[in-house]
């Protein structure tokens, strides 16, 4: 998986692509233990993402956490299995998903 | 019909040949279909590999695709301490991002994204059974 990171002043974009597994998924946990800090508006970009894993989820979850403290946070260009992940789990009314 | 079998060590890092094994027994299937498919083999490894062994061990994996109706067959074995996934009780998947508590996701996500998903203990092994109907490509079974 490739992770791209985009801050313009307190705004962070974060770009993933390939598949957010449980080995990726620690790289990307180890991203945003290093870069959350001041942010107030976190976007994550998936649209060159093919799947997520509940390792995955799980990281989401905490940078919600997160984010609900100091700001925002935002998914935008999610595929259609990722939509149903973030549906069958819930996960889709306690994140914002942008259409 | 074709049917695979290969032996992993029991840690994160041996997925890859799984992977490799899945993605070529389900060429020509829909795309999301072979993801699905993926996801749910990746959550049921990570699973044997984070608790079945205290000091390493091996996973058992059959692949066999099999007709009537045309469907993908996966056997994951291990030796680890007996665990039945499927007796944990359900996420509560209404709760609020400050309520939510990590962990059982993945085994929610298997049993939507699956046909069907069966636990049995047999002969010292756990043995889960993960079946997946299959649509062709272009829409013929």
């Amino acid at each position: 998986m490739t992770i791209t990171k985009n801050q313009q002043g307190t705004d962070l974009t974060i770009a993933l692509e390939g598949r957010l597994d449980t080995v990726s998924t620690r790289s990307l946990e180890a991203e945003l233990k290093s870069c959350l800090e001041g942010i107030t508006a976190l976007r994550f970009d998936f649209n060159q993402l093919e799947y997520i894993s509940s390792a995955g989820l799980r990281v989401l979850l905490s940078a919600q956490k997160v984010m609900n403290q100091q700001g925002s946070m935002a998914i935008f260009g999610t595929n259609e299995e990722i939509d149903e992940v973030f549906e069958m789990t819930g996960f889709c009314d306690i994140l914002t998903v942008e259409k | 019909m074709a049917k695979k079998q290969l032996t992993l060590e029991a840690e994160l890092e041996s997925i890859t040949p799984l992977f490799a094994l899945l993605e070529e027994m389900l060429q020509g299937e829909e795309g999301k279909t072979v993801r699905q498919i993926l996801n749910a083999a990746e959550e049921i490894f990570v699973n044997i590999a984070s608790y079945a062994y205290d000091q390493g061990g091996t996973v058992d994996i059959s692949v066999e695709i099999l007709p009537e109706p045309h469907r993908i067959c996966l056997i994951f074995q291990d030796e680890g301490v007996p665990f039945d996934p499927l007796s944990r009780g359900e996420v509560d998947t209404t709760l609020s991002s400050a309520e939510r508590k990590i962990g059982g996701l993945g085994i929610l996500m298997v049993k939507k994204m699956m046909t069907s998903v069966a636990y049995q203990w047999e002969y010292g092994k756990n043995t889960l059974t993960l079946e997946r109907n299959l649509t062709k490509k272009d829409g013929q079974l």
